[in-house]
């Protein structure tokens, strides 16, 4: 690497564990992340989602803004606002409005803008959550911890943000704003959302890092009135199951990635039937040769 | 065992030889019988008459009615009681009693007695043997039943005939163990499910471990009022900033933000200083004293 190429490419980091990484700097880190393994293994998206995912980046969703918003309130609060400002009501339709919102987005200075009914909530759920006993899940660690390491099968360079970790337990925590905390409701959220496979890939890397197996506690919070709120720890089982998602999606990231073909579903002309319960309902008996 | 049978006369009074496999195994080994079997198995695939683990599904077929053959019973009897589970196929208890009763070494049918009541519940099976005139007998407990958790299986019908379920399982074990052979080793659907519902691949508890690690742990209220920097200030970080390899044992506390003098406030409950946040209607303390907002007021 010559000098003039170091000025201009930060270098990557080593695998380890990292704290105070800004999620800019964090994003532009060309590893292999969960969100990516996630789209490898959800059987209704393809190899080509994956690329487009990588190439694009993700589409941000106003859930996934509430998300993070809530997460740096609770985890970072004494650095919340140097990355959100709070826009203020405005009615955008009309002319006064319009230009107070120029106004404030200017003064805003690139942060990332909250709406003011997002941020009431979320002071709300920062009210919720202050006293409860799941607060044990977020004390006494660290948070936002960016780990990095090397896959040992596909030797492909992985990254993982923690969104608290605690040493000494040691244990990962996710925050994660759902509809739905009840222990029922959640544990599907934990496979229909991949929370699963998240926590599979986050406990591989750091086992690889520091031979530890961590514990992975999910504080999931509801994010409508009253705000309510539970913690889990995700079973061995779940997380066993986690691992071998994770891995399965790492030796198909690292086949399109060598071949540098990022396939589609399928390249041939395939039969396709409704579903049997759409067939029969319709008079169609789908077991008739 | 392959043998050479004269098998047919022509009416040219030609003598054929066919070589015919006459074997337990010959509907794989001998191609006349495979294809002839493989065929019937088609038939039987593609009619509306079978259980639907047999509709279309010739290779199910063919395996069944080789059973059907090996235990000498009607292929479509065969088909229509037995039952695959998770790949193993099982017959309905009242079959199996039937080919015991028929063709096992006992004198005469299986016979039942109970004992007990509720938990102390008994059943044993029993028969007397052909050959050396011993009663032989099997016990089923409901204190087994209980054990091996086959009554947990939800709308299980050890709840509702209880008695019923503990003849056919009594029976099932006395076929097992001392004429395996009569039933080709084969267990009962009944059986089969409780195996699904019971310890066989029932869910084993997991312990949480977090809970006990952080029992010691006390509660304190953590989130804290954001301190803003003003809106120009840049951020800073980059990657020479990263810390190395291994995470620092004390958290990294940011130095507090500077907050000019006119922008000053504080809590009155608490005492707290910090400055309002920019946009934010509603302003609280670290103590989340957002009840006592009249009492906010400039030093």
């Amino acid at each position: 690497m010559d000098k003039q190429e170091s000025k201009t490419t930060p270098a990557l980091p080593e695998p380890g564990l990292y704290h105070n990484v800004r999620m800019e700097e964090y994003q532009a880190w060309p590893f292999v992340n969960n969100s990516v393994l996630k789209i490898l293994s959800d059987e209704r998206r393809c190899p080509a989602h994956a690329k487009y995912y990588l190439d694009h980046g993700r589409e941000d969703t106003p859930a996934l803004k509430f998300g993070r918003a809530m997460d740096a309130y609770i985890l970072e609060p004494q650095r919340f606002f140097e990355r959100y400002a709070v826009c203020p009501k405005c009615d955008r339709r009309t002319k006064e409005g319009k230009q107070a919102y120029l106004e404030f987005e200017a003064a805003a200075s690139g942060k990332e803008i909250l709406q003011e009914e997002d941020m009431e909530k979320i002071i709300q759920i920062a009210e919720s959550v202050s006293n409860s006993q799941a607060m044990r899940l977020i004390q006494g660690g660290q948070s936002q911890i960016c780990a990095v390491w090397q896959d040992k099968e596909t030797g492909l360079m992985c990254k993982a943000r923690y969104d608290y970790y605690q040493k000494d337990i040691p244990m990962i925590t996710d925050l994660k704003s759902t509809s739905d905390c009840s222990p029922e409701g959640f544990a599907l959220d934990v496979f229909k959302y991949g929370y699963f496979q998240q926590a599979g890939f986050y406990c591989l890397g750091h086992e690889a890092l520091t031979g530890e197996e961590p514990l992975f506690a999910i504080f999931a919070i509801e994010k409508e009135p009253p705000f309510v709120h539970a913690s889990y720890e995700l079973g061995a089982r779940t997380i066993e199951a986690g691992k071998n998602a994770a891995r399965q999606a790492l030796r198909k990231y690292k086949q399109c990635l060598d071949s540098g073909h990022w396939p589609m579903y399928s390249d041939k002309i395939v039969l396709l039937d409704m579903p049997v319960f759409a067939q029969q309902k319709f008079g169609i008996n789908p077991y008739q040769v | 065992m392959a043998e050479t049978t004269d098998l047919t006369k022509t009416e040219s009074q030609k003598i054929q030889t066919i070589s015919v496999d006459n074997s337990s195994f010959s509907s794989y080994l001998d191609t006349a019988k495979f294809n002839q079997m493989y065929r019937v198995a088609n038939l039987f695939a593609a009619s509306d008459l079978v259980p639907e683990h047999y509709r279309n599904k010739p290779a199910n077929c063919f395996l069944a009615l080789q059973m059907a053959t090996r235990l000498e019973i009607e292929p479509m009897m065969f088909i229509q009681n037995s039952y695959i589970v998770r790949g193993k196929p099982g017959l309905q208890a009242v079959v199996m009693i039937a080919l015991v009763n028929s063709r096992g070494p006992f004198t005469g049918p299986i016979q039942w007695s109970f004992k007990g009541e509720g938990n102390t519940r008994s059943c044993t099976a029993y028969a007397t043997h052909k050959v050396t005139r011993q009663v032989c007998e099997a016990t089923v407990t409901w204190e087994m039943v209980k054990k091996e958790g086959w009554h947990e299986k939800p709308g299980s019908k050890w709840l509702s005939m209880p008695d019923l379920m503990l003849q056919y399982r009594s029976a099932a074990f006395l076929a097992r163990l001392y004429c395996p052979e009569v039933i080709l080793g084969l267990p009962t659907v009944e059986e089969l499910e409780d195996i699904e519902a019971g310890t066989g691949h029932k869910p084993v508890e997991q312990t949480g471990r977090i809970e006990e690690r952080l029992a010691k742990k006390p509660i304190e209220s953590k989130i804290v009022q954001p301190a803003p920097e003003p809106p120009t200030a840049p951020i800073e970080t980059n990657l020479d900033a990263v810390d190395a390899v291994d995470v620092p044992t004390d958290p990294v506390d940011k130095p507090p933000t500077q907050i000019p003098e006119n922008e000053r406030y504080y809590c009155q409950e608490c005492g707290e200083t910090f400055a309002k946040p920019m946009g934010l209607a509603k302003d609280m303390c670290s103590k989340l004293h957002k009840n006592i907002i009249d009492r906010w007021a400039k030093p």
